[in-house]
């Protein structure tokens, strides 16, 4: 799975947290979320994004890293902040 | 050769555009309109930012008519500001010796219209509803007529600020704080809590209008509250008494 964030209105990062605009939609994101996000600036793979959260918050002791990193983008592309890229794009 | 007749037309500052407000006849509701609006009323200009049809052609009463007219108008204001300054559901009063203005967002219906006319007996009024802020912090005057519920009407009575007492607004304002209401019959007293800035753009956003069209929106409020002071939740069950918090806290006017 290949991801990149979504065309929202504004990305404000507070600390290690941060806010998107979607339209008028504002949703806050903690600071994992807010890390894949960062990244996610170009496309990026599950794996990437498992490397980058491993770099920067350690690698959880009881944890599939790639299921979890999987989990939180499937709720990001829910939620419109970060798509799918498919095959072409 | 025959004459051209334009149609009765009202010219009024909202924001800091000018908008032209265009009637089918010089009946009652435009009799009525000049009563609710002429404070606002300018010169006729060559730079209108758009004008605003009020012929429509319906079976309204007056009253409807004149609730429908105070939409129309707020959102051609709306429209006037997109994209480019920060629009709060919100009312908002100044001090008229300095000009810092408080700015109290709410949503609909908890208290954002009678608090504005509490505190508008003594300080200067900007709006009941709609307030426009520039990214460098001057809050720019919507001051239009108070939609007052009154006991057993289903449509608001719009009302001029004049007929209310409240005091016309000085020319330049700025923001001073800009507060959250949260208004709960079971609540005691009023109590602050200052929000953290992105819990704030979380509660703040929804009470926006146009935010996505404003290039960086959400920095934007950051950079206006970085320099006034953070966005406050405000709780209260009764006017009057947050009325007199406030009134300290804008200080000046007596």
């Amino acid at each position: 799975m290949i991801v990149t964030r979504a065309r929202f209105s504004d990305f404000l990062v507070v600390g290690d947290e941060s806010g998107v605009l979607l339209n008028s939609r504002f949703i806050h994101l903690g600071q994992i979320a807010t890390a894949v996000v960062q990244a996610a600036e170009v496309p990026v793979s599950i794996t990437h994004l498992a490397d980058v959260l491993e770099q920067r918050f350690g690698r959880p002791a009881s944890l599939d890293l790639d299921a979890a990193v999987l989990g939180v983008v499937k709720e990001l592309v829910a939620e419109g902040v970060l798509t799918e890229v498919v095959d072409g794009e | 050769m025959r004459k051209t007749v334009s149609a009765p037309t009202m010219h009024l500052r909202v924001l800091d555009r000018v908008i032209a407000v265009e009637f089918g006849a010089r009946d009652q509701f435009f009799a009525e309109m000049h009563r609710l609006w002429g404070h606002m009323q300018v010169a006729p200009t060559e730079e209108c930012a758009e004008t605003v049809p009020m012929n429509w052609d319906t079976d309204r009463n007056l009253g409807e008519s004149l609730s429908l007219a105070t939409h129309e108008i707020t959102y051609a204001a709306i429209r006037a500001g997109k994209g480019r300054l920060v629009l709060l559901h919100a009312g908002a009063v100044a001090n008229p010796e300095t000009g810092a203005t408080l700015v109290c967002v709410a949503r609909g219906g908890t208290g954002k219209t009678t608090l504005t006319r509490r505190l508008g007996q003594r300080f200067g009024y900007l709006s009941d509803e709609t307030v426009a802020i520039t990214q460098n912090g001057r809050v720019l005057p919507y001051p239009k007529p108070l939609s007052i519920r009154e006991p057993g009407q289903d449509v608001k009575r719009e009302t001029p600020p004049g007929d209310l007492g409240l005091v016309p607004a000085p020319e330049e304002c700025w923001l001073q704080s800009i507060l959250y209401l949260d208004r709960d019959s079971r609540h005691e007293g009023v109590t602050f809590t200052e929000l953290d800035l992105l819990t704030a753009l979380g509660v703040i956003t929804a009470e926006t209008s146009s935010l996505g069209s404003l290039p960086a929106g959400l920095r934007a409020i950051a950079d206006l509250v970085a320099a006034t002071r953070p966005i406050r939740l405000c709780e209260y069950s009764e006017s009057a008494d947050l009325t007199e918090v406030l009134a300290g806290e804008l200080g000046g006017a007596t």
